[in-house]
């Protein structure tokens, strides 16, 4: 094995321990303690379901306001007032969803890697109920941040 | 829709308005007027993604709104729809 193989086996047996290192409870072990939605609000669970790119974890901006991380295999939940709302990621270019969320509402956003120049984009899409629901089922609550 | 739709948005992206989707109209914009769904979800997709409703002008898809932003999104060409008008719900 070259150096250059090493390297890069190296570098993807390190993201991938990386992937694997998110920890919290499932998201299937605690909806029963997940708190109620307060009225009047909405609630938006942001996730990202695979380690690709795993080294890269940008903050999550809700309207400017950095909410959460972006770390592979992890999900956390924000509740807000109706309205419209901007998820923004940041890595060399910034990524942005904008979407409305109703009182009573649940919405999934779902952080996905492109290709960058330099480092990888994560960018957030709006992904249907159903899926989204699925697709938390696994993931790791990691808290968030910010109000 | 009484008929799926496939929409090429000009940026490379494409979407499908489904088979079976309630449209409700929200209002009314100079291109057409505006309908929304929870049937599904909607966005459109350039180098960020953008939440839409779709904009109807003679049974014809024109184009997308942006709630958020408030804009028309239009499309290249004007794509026929095949929809059934349902009947408004009668007051109480």
């Amino acid at each position: 094995m070259n150096s250059l193989t090493k390297a890069f086996f190296t570098a993807g047996l390190l993201l991938v321990m990386t992937g694997c290192a998110t920890t919290g409870p499932r998201f299937s072990e605690m909806t029963a303690s997940l708190a109620n939605l307060p009225s009047d609000t909405g609630r938006i669970y942001i996730y990202r379901s695979s380690s690709f790119g795993a080294a890269v974890q940008p903050e999550v901006k809700l309207n400017g306001e950095v909410v959460g991380q972006s770390v592979p295999y992890g999900f956390f939940y924000v509740d807000k007032k109706p309205g419209n709302y901007e998820v923004m990621t940041s890595t060399e270019v910034d990524r942005k969803l904008s979407m409305t969320l109703e009182s009573g509402q649940t919405r999934f956003v779902r952080l996905s890697i492109s290709f960058g120049f330099f480092v990888g984009h994560v960018y957030p899409e709006l992904v249907e109920d159903e899926i989204g629901r699925q697709e938390i089922q696994d993931l790791r609550y990691i808290g968030n941040s910010g109000p | 829709m009484e008929e799926e739709v496939h929409v090429s948005l000009g940026t490379g992206y494409s979407r499908v308005l489904k088979k079976g989707t309630t449209w409700h109209f929200v209002g009314t914009i100079a291109s057409g007027d505006v309908f929304r769904t929870k049937d599904q979800i909607l966005t459109v997709e350039a180098s960020n993604i953008h939440e839409a409703y779709i904009v109807v002008s003679s049974g014809n898809l024109v184009g997308f709104y942006l709630p958020v932003e408030k804009t028309f999104s239009p499309l290249s060409g004007a794509l026929e729809l095949s929809i059934k008008e349902l009947a408004p719900k009668s007051l109480p």
